[in-house]
């Protein structure tokens, strides 16, 4: 929901920096090599089942380079968690120059099952896609 | 009050009586309980680094010989060779200097992923009942026990565990919710990142035992 909003708090602003901290650092780290390649899941090297993150690294690098399909192949919530980093990083731009408007995020029981939902629906869609 | 008083106060109250600090902690001085978590991780960070390079100077070089043995086979894996070059880096002066001040950077971006973490966790739990700046202010002050990263070897294990827990203590508080609540909120990100940290450590001894021919 879009409500009337005055300035951004240091909170958005500070989100707005780690938004465009981590894109940076998706768009800046090559997948292939040290410090990205030095991680493995340990849950999939136990288990052979991906975690519910496994995915999100690979998702953000293609997400920043607007490669959306690939990055929805990997794991639809960390694209919509990198889409939503850009969106707010832009936003808190707009409300510096004078947006008088924020999204709002209401703390509904609904709203709650439909994040824990969104979790579970991802963990599956990574464990059948099996790409990681 | 001046601020390094300010500040040994905010450590001290943290450490010894956190259920006051967190039960008196303004929601609207953000910007205030970042500061302290920012200074309070780099200044101890900086300090731990420069009382431990001369302590475990031995045993760095022991493990560099070690390393830099396995790189002149031509069998031993890639990654060996890339963690020897990495090492090397990392205990160059300039590297040093250069990690001492992104730590300010590394802090404010692991505080506020942790608390967005924490507070993602809580909501779903339906435990985050006074909003993002109560979750910020409990991960802020609970950065407090890093001060023990300025003991060399242990203390950045200590810190850490003690962190958790005192996470979970502000999340008690300054949510007004029960233990179990502030205590799943807070352990859910945590298990992420011992993830990370256990995959840092499988994947180099793996590629260590790779290195040593063993299966």
């Amino acid at each position: 929901m879009i409500a009337r909003a005055g300035r951004p708090s240091v909170h958005a602003l500070a989100f707005a920096g780690v938004a465009i901290l981590l894109l940076a650092a998706a768009a800046a780290l090559p997948l292939d090599a040290p410090p990205l390649a030095l991680l493995a899941c340990p849950f999939r090297a136990a288990t052979g089942l991906p975690c519910p993150g496994c995915g999100a690294t690979r998702a953000f690098h293609y997400a920043v380079r607007g490669r959306f399909s690939e990055a929805l192949s990997f794991s639809p919530l960390a694209t919509l968690v990198a889409a939503a980093c850009g969106a707010h990083a832009v936003w808190t731009a707009l409300r510096l120059a004078g947006l008088p408007f924020a999204p709002r995020l209401e703390n509904t029981p609904r709203a709650r099952w439909v994040a824990a939902i969104a979790l579970l629906a991802n963990w599956i869609f990574v464990s059948v896609q099996g790409r990681m | 009050m001046g601020f390094f008083t300010a500040w040994m106060q905010t450590l001290q109250q943290a450490l010894l009586e956190p259920g006051k600090l967190f039960a008196s902690a303004r929601l609207d001085r953000g910007a205030a309980q970042l500061g302290f978590a920012v200074l309070n991780t780099s200044v101890f960070w900086a300090l731990g680094q420069l009382l431990e390079r001369p302590l475990l100077m031995g045993q760095r070089d022991q493990l560099r010989r070690i390393l830099e043995g396995m790189s002149g086979n031509p069998d031993v894996a890639p990654v060996v060779q890339r963690l020897l070059e990495a090492q090397l880096q990392a205990s160059s002066p300039s590297w040093v200097v250069a990690l001492a001040l992104l730590t300010p950077v590394f802090t404010f971006l692991l505080l506020y992923v942790n608390a967005a973490l924490t507070h993602g966790i809580a909501v779903i739990l339906g435990q985050a009942k006074r909003g993002f700046p109560a979750t910020f202010a409990a991960c802020a002050y609970a950065c407090a026990p890093l001060a023990l990263l300025a003991v060399p070897a242990c203390g950045s294990i200590v810190g850490l565990i003690w962190l958790v827990a005192l996470n979970a203590v502000g999340m008690k508080v300054t949510h007004r919710i029960s233990t179990t609540g502030a205590a799943a909120s807070v352990l859910a990100p945590y298990f992420v990142l011992c993830c990370l940290m256990l995959a840092a450590f499988g994947t180099l001894t793996l590629a260590l035992r790779r290195a040593v021919g063993q299966p």
